[in-house]
Parts: C-alpha cells; structure tokens; sequence
C-alpha cells in the first residue's frame, strides 16, 4: 500500500512537471533552428522623413475598408527642425491584380489615385492634412499607398512615357516607402478545400471586407510586385 | 515540506519533457555560421534545386528536358515535387539525362519557381553547412495556397538533405531572384528597398550595411531598374563583366534584319521600347560601370504588360576551370534574336547550351527563375 501511495505521488508530480515543461517551452523550441529564426522587427508607422519633415500616413478615424469604398486617409507631418520648411509630398494609391497562379509574380501595380501635397511648415509645427481620394477601391486587389518625395529622385521620367501600368512610376526611387497596404482579396475555401493536396482550381477569389483589426494587421505586411 | 516522493517525480518530469521536447524539435540545430552569398559564374555546378509542380507541366517540361538533358554526370539534381507520382511525372517526360534526380517530396502545394525561395550561402567553412536563407514569409502567401506552401520549402530541402544544409529564415522580404551575386558583389534590385524600408529597418543605409553583413558581399542596391527580378534584365559574367538588357538594340536588329520579325512571338500589349523602359536598363548599365564593371549589352524585348521579357540575360553559369558554360534561353520565332545572344556570349568566352523557354517567359520567369543553386565547386 505504501509502495502504491509512493508511486502515484512520484507519477503526479512527473506528470504535472513534464505537461509545465513541455507547454512552457515547447513554442520556442519549436521556433528555433532549421527555419524559425526569422527575427524579423515590424515598423508599426512607417515614417518618410524629407527635407527634416517626417511624414505619417493613416486612415482617416482607423477607417474599415472594403471594395467599393472611397478610403480616406490623414497625412501628418511634423518639421522637429528649427527653420521654417517648404516640403512637397506626393502620396499615391495603386492596385494590383490577384497572380495568376501559374506566374511568378504579380501584374505590375497601377494608379488608381495621386495627390502632391506641398507644405510649409514653421519650426517645430505639426500639420494634419485630410486627403479624400474619391476613388473607389477595386474588388480582388492588393493595394498600397505610397509617400513618395517630390525632387529626390523618387521618380525619374514623366509618367506618360511608360506604356505599361497606366503609365505610372509607383516607387521605383530610393526614398518613397509603402506607407499602407490593404487587400481586398481573400481565398474563399470550398467545404472540402482545407485539405492541403485540394486543386487549386477549386479556390475562388471574392471580396474581403477589410475589418479594422484585419485592416491593422495587413497594413503593416509588405506585399511585392 | 515536500517529500521525496514529490522531488523524484519533478525530476523525472524534467526528464519526460527534455525528451519530448528533443523528439519534437528533432534535427533543429542552433544556426551555424553562414559564408557569402553564393556566385552565379564562379565555380562548377554541383548540385541545383528545381521544383515541379504538374499544374506547371506546360510551362517547364521543355525548358526542362533542354536543361537536365545538357547537363554532366556529376551534377545533382534535387527535385521538390509535391508528392511521388509528381516526381515520376517529371522523370517520364525529362528523358534520357546523366545528372542524378533525387527527389525531395514535401507533401504541400508549392510552385514550380524555384530560384525566389531562397538564396544558397556557402559554408564559412569547408566542413560546415550551406545556408539556404529564405524571406520571413512569402508575398501573397495568405491568399495564394502554393506560394503558402514555398514558405516552406527552405526548411523542407534542410530536413530531406540532413547535415549538409542549414534552412535560416532572414529578417528581410526579398524573393531569390532580387539577388545576383559574383564573388566579389552581390546586385540588388529596387524592389527589395520598397519591401523593406520603414516595415523591417528604419533607413537605406542601414539595410544595405546589414545585407553586407548577412551577404558577405559588397552590396550594390539598384537605384534604377526595371520593375523585375535581377535577371530578367541583367546577368553577372565573370571577371567584373554583366550583361545588361537593351530593348533598343533588340528593336535595332528587328529594323534590320530582313527575315527579323516578332509577329510570331506572343509579347503581352505588345513590345516595349519606350524611352521610359529604356531609360530604366541604360540607368542599370550606367551603375554598374560606375562601380567599376565592364557592361556589355545584349538584346532584350520587355512586353507592355511590364512582366514579360524576351530575355537573355535570365542564365544558369557553369564555371569549369577555365571552360565556361552558359545554359541560354532560346525561344520559338525569334531566331535573329538568338543568334545575336548566342554571339555576344560566345563573344565573352562562353560555351552556350541553348534551352527553349517558350513556354516559360509569358508567366514572368525564365530558366534561371526556375533553377537554384545549392552548391558550387
């Protein structure tokens, strides 16, 4: 009888101990090693900094997008200097097309709205500029919205040039950066689609209504050309 | 007061759950110093990675045949297929070939490109693992179940190959194809910035010291260039020489040319030759002269849609002592155009081996899209 009591007191206790341990540290053990080691740090406001103004972009009242809407959006600039500064922004909205799932990559993004915004700002002031763009967003698309600097070599030829994607040179100079980026595309699964050897051809696109938690959490994810 | 009974489970408990957690972390090791960006020209071939996918069939079973068809007995092939009858799918229309396949079946949806998953670096030491270094997640993965499962694939070849190779996943977005190394400086394309900037590191200057330093090259980022991957519009030759597409030159040689014409070649919108696109390969060329490279130029045809290039440039290399190899893209009904590449790199020392990608450069990739190179002599 002692024997037994001994036992199952030794039993518990290993039990208990080895769940803790194994909940405890299995998520990190599991993430290090052979491909987990992304340390990747995420810029939770993308900042362009032009001329000393440092420039922020969001959505007007963290406004919920989906297709068809008109986003709004509020340009914050902060000039931290001690002089006055005359700075001109250009902040530009594309679209780009689902993959095709045989390519390698995307269609090239193309323009679906573009405003330049010059400021002067005195030292040390904060400007907030409401931008409505009046452009409704398209269904099935990714879609950025860049801050690009106007005269540093954002951009390098007049948009017309270019017979490919509308004619619009998106970011293709050293300074601009994705200031948002949103998807109105999602993979509407069939019933049976979850398993992971389904066909591709029985996965459809269809309309996402961007949510403002699904819309915080895919601003912050780049998404390439 | 806790008796002894309480303190032998503990310990044994402790022992229980190092188990499991050894067992479930089986084969992770702790990353091992990685060497430099692997070269595109230097050193002989020794082992590739391709990925076939059978929706892909159409796309790559010619450039494959071509390809696995010229290659020598003592290279090996590592083929991600989805599953097994994939690969044998593979093996009955690859033909007779003396390079070895060796499959690697993952088991997950993947496509067939396998050059953007990751970049090779060499072992930093002649003992130590290769380094297959991939992106933090793949670009449209959420919506997209094959580029989900590319995810994957880094980590998938460093479980099937052992010890050999290491899978380290990178801070950065980058697809394999931004890349274009030699031994002395790797090429980046704009694009990578645009992914990174103010969503992974602050400023310019910070990413291009902290990719030198994972690297292990002098890096030189592209202020200017078709929006592409690198060699789609330009290739790395050896002894400090690229490639550099040039759209005009193409168009020059259809002007003249009396059996030149394109209307055999699908080119999506047409063929680009504005001066906006050739502006954007003259500003590549004009950078890498500036950073002391010899430029040649060699025709190149972008389509409209921006994607799409008849080009010449997206080469696998193979370095054998003093013999050089090019596996070079060749397509149906551009014949001039062919003779002329086919000349310019024989007229840099280059053995050419054609491979036909005609099925292949309207989904935006070419042979070296669909080849990575694992590991160099």
């Amino acid at each position: 009888m002692m024997k037994t009591n001994n036992l199952a007191a030794i039993g518990s206790a290993a039990l208990v101990t080895a769940t803790l341990t194994v909940a405890l540290f299995l998520p990190g053990f599991l993430n290090a090693g052979n491909g987990g080691d992304s340390a990747t740090v995420t810029i939770a406001q993308p900042k362009l900094i032009s001329h000393g103004v440092q420039f922020t972009l969001t959505a007007a009242g963290n406004q919920a997008f989906k297709a068809g809407d008109a986003p709004e959006f509020e340009l914050k600039a902060i000039n931290s200097t001690s002089q006055t500064a005359d700075v001109s922004v250009r902040i530009s909205m594309t679209s780009s097309a689902p993959p095709n799932r045989m390519s390698r990559m995307v269609m090239l993004p193309a323009k679906l709205w573009e405003k330049t915004c010059p400021l002067t700002l005195n030292p040390n002031e904060t400007k907030t500029v409401a931008l409505k763009t009046d452009t409704k967003l398209p269904a099935n698309s990714m879609i950025e919205v860049l801050l690009v600097p106007v005269g540093e070599n954002a951009s390098t030829a007049p948009a017309a040039q270019r017979p490919n994607s509308g004619g619009f040179i998106p970011a293709n100079g050293s300074s601009a950066i994705v200031a948002l980026s949103y998807s109105t595309l999602v993979l509407k699964l069939q019933p049976s689609a979850a398993a992971s050897k389904q066909p591709r051809d029985e996965l459809s696109y269809s309309s996402l209504v961007i949510t403002p938690q699904s819309a915080a959490a895919v601003s912050t994810q780049p998404r390439s050309k | 007061m806790l008796r002894w009974q309480t303190w032998t489970g503990v310990v044994l408990g402790l022992a229980i759950g190092i188990g499991i957690l050894n067992l479930a972390g089986g084969g992770r090791r702790p990353a091992p110093p990685a060497g430099a960006i692997l070269s595109e020209c230097d050193g002989h071939l020794r082992e590739l990675v391709i990925q076939y996918e059978p929706s892909g069939r159409e796309i790559v079973a010619t450039p494959y045949r071509d390809f696995l068809g010229a290659l020598g007995s003592d290279i090996t092939v590592d083929v991600v297929c989805p599953n097994r009858a994939a690969f044998d799918e593979l093996l009955s229309f690859a033909g007779r070939v003396n390079c070895t396949l060796r499959p690697i079946i993952v088991n997950h949806p993947m496509t067939t490109w396998a050059r953007d998953r990751w970049v090779a670096l060499a072992p930093a030491s002649p003992t130590g693992p290769t380094t297959l270094w991939s992106q933090p997640g793949e670009a449209s993965a959420e919506i997209w179940p094959a580029r989900a499962g590319d995810e994957r694939i880094g980590v998938d070849i460093a479980r099937a190959l052992g010890a050999p190779v290491f899978a380290r996943r990178s801070p950065y977005f980058f697809d394999g194809g931004d890349f274009l190394a030699d031994d002395d400086t790797v090429f980046v394309t704009p694009r990578v910035l645009k992914r990174n900037i103010q969503v992974t590191v602050a400023t310019k200057e910070m990413f291009i010291s902290n990719l030198a330093s994972e690297l292990k090259r002098r890096v030189v980022l592209l202020d200017e260039a078709p929006e592409h991957h690198a060699a789609m519009f330009m290739a790395v030759a050896g002894n400090k020489t690229v490639l550099v597409g040039d759209p005009q030159l193409a168009r020059q040689l259809i002007a003249s040319g009396t059996n030149a014409s394109l209307d055999s070649v699908e080119l999506p919108g047409g063929p680009d030759f504005s001066g906006e696109t050739q502006h954007r390969f003259d500003a590549v060329a004009a950078q890498c002269g500036a950073t002391g490279y010899k430029v040649v130029r060699i025709p190149t045809i972008p389509a409209c849609d921006g994607r799409s290039f008849l080009t010449y440039e997206n080469v696998l290399i193979d370095q054998q002592g003093a013999r050089r190899i090019v596996y070079l893209p060749s397509y149906r009904g551009a014949a001039p155009l062919n003779d002329s590449a086919r000349k310019i790199w024989e007229g840099i020392g280059y053995e050419v081996r054609p491979v036909d990608c005609t099925s292949t450069y309207l989904h935006f990739g070419c042979l070296h899209c669909l080849v990575n190179v694992l590991k160099r002599s």
